[in-house]
């Protein structure tokens, strides 16, 4: 007896170190990831190079490096992609907890699930091949190759990141608050829009951030859809260029230029756009486990 | 005096096993009827038969009639003459375990208010603090309204269970062992509770405990393999002889 309580004490011991070695190893690979990239990036931090590199104009062969076209690009469409799949994310999540019938539910999770796997490349290449020509002969504008296809794209992509973030809260509310609601005269569409969904929405922050950054860090679908052109897009129609598919473009065809170092400006904002949002969203919550803002 | 409940020929069960088996009973106004009998004999699901809260699980199925006193007509509740969702809220249900929303206090009575009786702000806190008094609940948490309703002690949370089930203006209460879970003065005080609030509500119960049957109920239903074994007054529940009998029968 005496024994098995001291293997266990052990055993505890050693998963306590195991997964305390591995929290520290995540934080140290973010930590060298940053100045990795602070690093690398060092050569624009001065006025000149800022000025350079924060401007509008992509023409290196100019000797013009501005990236911030392909901020907006990519501020354009991460916040595209997520505004569209968040509220069609929480849709499909209320189909599945308890608006569809019970095969059916299993049916559309099951294919949510299965999207989780499919290959973002899959995604890219199947719908350069369709998307851009569709969109071209329906408005008759542009290549095709547009915001409008990577988003179409980009939706499809996060929905399952999204709805299955959802899903693993309201999974739980489901055996908890379900009978609680029937007793208590809630039909099962109020319980999911008017119970449900206002008491997680410390989750929904999360799954709308983890989206988004989903939808900012894809490369594939960025480089094979939005037409790669370093520009402020005025419609939906016209082709982008998103820091993701920027920072390939580059690195494939350059090492040294003042370009090459451009690229690490990117890599670091990429980084702390998702960090302060992530941050963000911690503190919202934090305030909200306080008492501050309780459903 | 008329029954507000009768349960004519009922028999019920899920997935193919019964759990009712031909229940035939009248629940009567102003009493508090308490159903007891052996873990599994079907008292839960007789008391959740009264309000169809036994079709929230699968396949469950069921034969005969219930009939509920609605604005002075007998109505057959499995005849989709009342929704099940309106037939709930007037059944006021409290679990054996308290099953308070992961919201604060306040919010306990307002979402199930604005749902289903689509209660302005006003109204909502107007009753709120009534039912919280009903209960003798409000001096605990007036000035913590807005504070998670888990962080109420056990008893606390199910005399909240308890007033937001009052607050939705119900006909009668179901209360499945609502003391279960709670220590002997926590009992003692929803004991207290229910015999106030008797006056207002017919009251259905079911409970393991004897001595609080004996105390409270002035119908005692004796449930045995999912039939009704006996049915006792409260002067045959007062009795030694049958009280002695009950306790051989339940134990």
């Amino acid at each position: 007896m005496a024994n098995t309580s001291k293997d266990r004490h052990l055993s505890e011991k050693v998963l306590k170190n195991i997964f305390k070695i591995a929290a520290s190893v995540s934080i140290l690979a973010i930590f060298a990831i940053l100045v990795f990239l602070l690093y690398f990036a060092s050569p624009v931090f001065s006025l000149k190079g800022l000025q350079e590199v924060f401007s509008w104009h992509w023409q290196p062969f100019q000797g013009e490096y501005g990236i911030l076209p392909v901020i907006v690009g990519s501020i354009c469409l991460s916040v595209l992609a997520t505004v569209i799949a968040f509220p069609i994310g929480i849709s499909v999540s209320a189909f599945i907890y308890n608006l569809a019938p019970g095969l059916l539910a299993r049916i559309v999770n099951a294919v949510i699930h299965f999207m989780t796997s499919i290959p973002t490349i899959v995604y890219a290449f199947v719908s350069a091949m369709v998307l851009p020509s569709l969109i071209r002969d329906f408005f008759k504008y542009g290549s095709g190759f547009s915001l409008l296809a990577a988003t179409i794209m980009l939706v499809i992509l996060i929905l399952p990141t999204i709805v299955l973030l959802i899903n693993a809260t309201w999974i739980g509310y489901r055996k908890s608050i379900s009978l609680t609601c029937a007793a208590l005269g809630i039909i099962p569409e109020q319980e999911v829009f008017g119970v449900v969904l206002p008491i997680s929405r410390k989750n929904l922050k999360i799954a709308f951030v983890l989206g988004f950054a989903r939808a900012a860090g894809d490369t594939m679908i960025a480089l094979m859809l939005t037409g790669n052109a370093p520009q402020v897009p005025h419609t939906v129609l016209d082709s982008i260029r998103a820091l993701t598919a920027h920072i390939a473009l580059v690195v494939a065809v350059d090492s040294t230029s003042a370009a090459y170092h451009s690229v690490f400006a990117c890599g670091l904002i990429l980084l702390l756009t998702t960090a302060l949002m992530s941050i963000g969203v911690g503190y919202l919550n934090q305030r909200q486990d306080k008492g501050v803002d309780i459903a | 005096m008329e029954p507000v409940i009768k349960i004519n020929g009922f028999s019920a069960g899920f997935s193919g096993r019964k759990i009712l088996d031909n229940i035939n009973l009248e629940i009567f106004p102003g009493e508090i009827t308490v159903i007891v009998g052996h873990s599994g004999s079907g008292k839960t699901t007789l008391l959740r038969s009264m309000n169809r809260l036994n079709e929230c699980f699968p396949e469950y199925y069921f034969s005969g009639e219930i009939l509920m006193n609605i604005g002075n007509e007998m109505v057959d509740i499995y005849r989709n003459s009342i929704e099940p969702s309106e037939l709930r809220r007037r059944m006021g249900m409290v679990f054996q375990t308290p099953n308070v929303l992961p919201v604060s206090i306040r919010k306990n009575f307002a979402l199930p208010m604005s749902l289903t009786r689509g209660s302005k702000k006003n109204e909502i806190e107007e009753k709120m603090k009534k039912a919280l008094k009903d209960v003798l609940l409000f001096d605990e948490v007036k000035d913590r309204l807005n504070d998670s309703a888990a962080k109420l002690s056990g008893g606390q949370q199910q005399r909240l269970c308890l007033a937001r089930a009052i607050v939705l203006e119900p006909d009668a209460l179901l209360l499945d062992e609502p003391t279960a879970s709670l220590d002997f003065k926590a009992s003692k005080r929803i004991e207290d509770l229910l015999m106030q609030l008797k006056r207002k509500y017919t009251i259905v119960a079911v409970s393991h405990r004897l001595g609080q049957t004996r105390r409270i109920a002035e119908r005692c239903v004796v449930v045995r393999e999912g039939k009704i074994a006996a049915i006792l007054d409260k002067s045959q529940l007062m009795e030694a002889d049958s009280f002695k009998k009950l306790v051989e029968e339940v134990f």
